[in-house]
């Protein structure tokens, strides 16, 4: 175990990482309501299921992108930055 | 100078899918005109018809033409890269500069229809478009389509590999201590993996991997239609 600044550092980086990820924070509840506006459209227009479905998908995915560049920080931070000191 | 593990897999990669390609259309060839195809050839027809609709609905039929050929090059190889970690080879795509220079020929391409349709004055002209001192933020505007796309594709399936790196990790470390157990000291061989990991590997590797190409595709295809004319599209 290291002792004194190196551990205050990783420490901090640590705290980093964790206040990184949480851009994610309302990706569920978004993607949960295009699902929801899906599910509505489908259930007013059954014969236009498969387009419905197919934006759907693109909707969800798009949505999905803030959630990953918080990902990609904080791994970022703990296995590129957090290793080299 | 060391050599990476992506460049290994990319030269695998084309080798294997350029052979693949011309064992396909030498079985077309022979196909009788007056049958239904069945088999591969079949499928390869769908999938080719597929891509031809969505560009043609997209950007008209005299540009789509010319398109369509690396629309379908661009679905077989990114969907090629992004599920080959299932076969213990590095991906291509997990690597920037595979995606970074992906999504530069997309926005090449966005930027010659901006400027065959619209016009070289007009170009120039919407930098300055609401008001004047909107210059830095029209240009970065410019660029952030380029650069969204091209980290969706390359977080999603670095992270997607860090994190079965992880769980690989943790499986070891349940089989030394179950083994240890029974007696065993040191690394056994890592038998809780294949109970712990399949499903994983379905989500990660081959969901995620269509669902990424799909996006990255329809997004190239979409784009570029939005400055094509209504009159040029349905002519």
């Amino acid at each position: 175990m290291e002792t004194g600044l190196i551990a205050i550092g990783k420490g901090l980086l640590a705290i980093g990482a964790g206040i990184a990820v949480f851009t994610g924070f309302m990706t569920g509840r978004g993607e949960g309501e295009v699902a929801a506006h899906a599910c509505d459209a489908i259930g007013k227009n059954p014969e236009a299921e498969s387009k419905i479905r197919s934006a759907m998908i693109l909707g969800i995915a798009l949505a999905e992108t803030c959630a990953i560049y918080g990902l990609l920080v904080a791994i970022l931070l703990i296995f590129v930055f957090g290793g080299s000191f | 100078m060391v050599v990476q593990d992506d460049v290994y897999t990319i030269i695998l990669l084309t080798i294997i899918l350029g052979i693949g390609i011309v064992w396909v259309s030498k079985k077309i060839d022979k196909l009788d005109p007056m049958k239904r195809p069945t088999g591969i050839a079949g499928a390869v027809i769908l999938g080719v018809q597929a891509v031809a609709n969505t560009c043609i609905t997209n950007v008209g039929k005299n540009i789509a033409y010319k398109l369509a050929p690396y629309i379908l090059t661009l679905w077989i190889y990114i969907f090629c890269s992004n599920t080959c970690s299932l076969f213990g080879l590095t991906s291509p795509t997990a690597n920037l500069s595979v995606t970074l220079l992906l999504a530069f020929i997309t926005w090449v391409l966005i930027q010659i229809v901006e400027f065959k349709f619209g016009g070289v004055k007009a170009y120039f002209h919407s930098f300055i478009e609401p008001i004047a001192p909107m210059l830095p933020m029209n240009i970065i505007g410019k660029f952030s389509t380029m650069v969204s796309m091209s980290l969706r594709l390359f977080g999603n399936i670095t992270c997607g590999g860090i994190m079965m790196e992880l769980i690989y990790t943790g499986a070891q470390i349940l089989s030394n201590t179950i083994a240890g157990w029974f007696g065993a000291t040191g690394n056994v061989f890592n038998f809780m993996a294949p109970i712990l990991t399949p499903l994983l590997h379905a989500y990660f590797d081959l969901f995620a991997g269509f669902i990424q190409t799909l996006v990255f595709v329809t997004l190239t295809v979409v784009l570029m239609g939005n400055d094509v004319p209504d009159e040029v599209k349905n002519s």
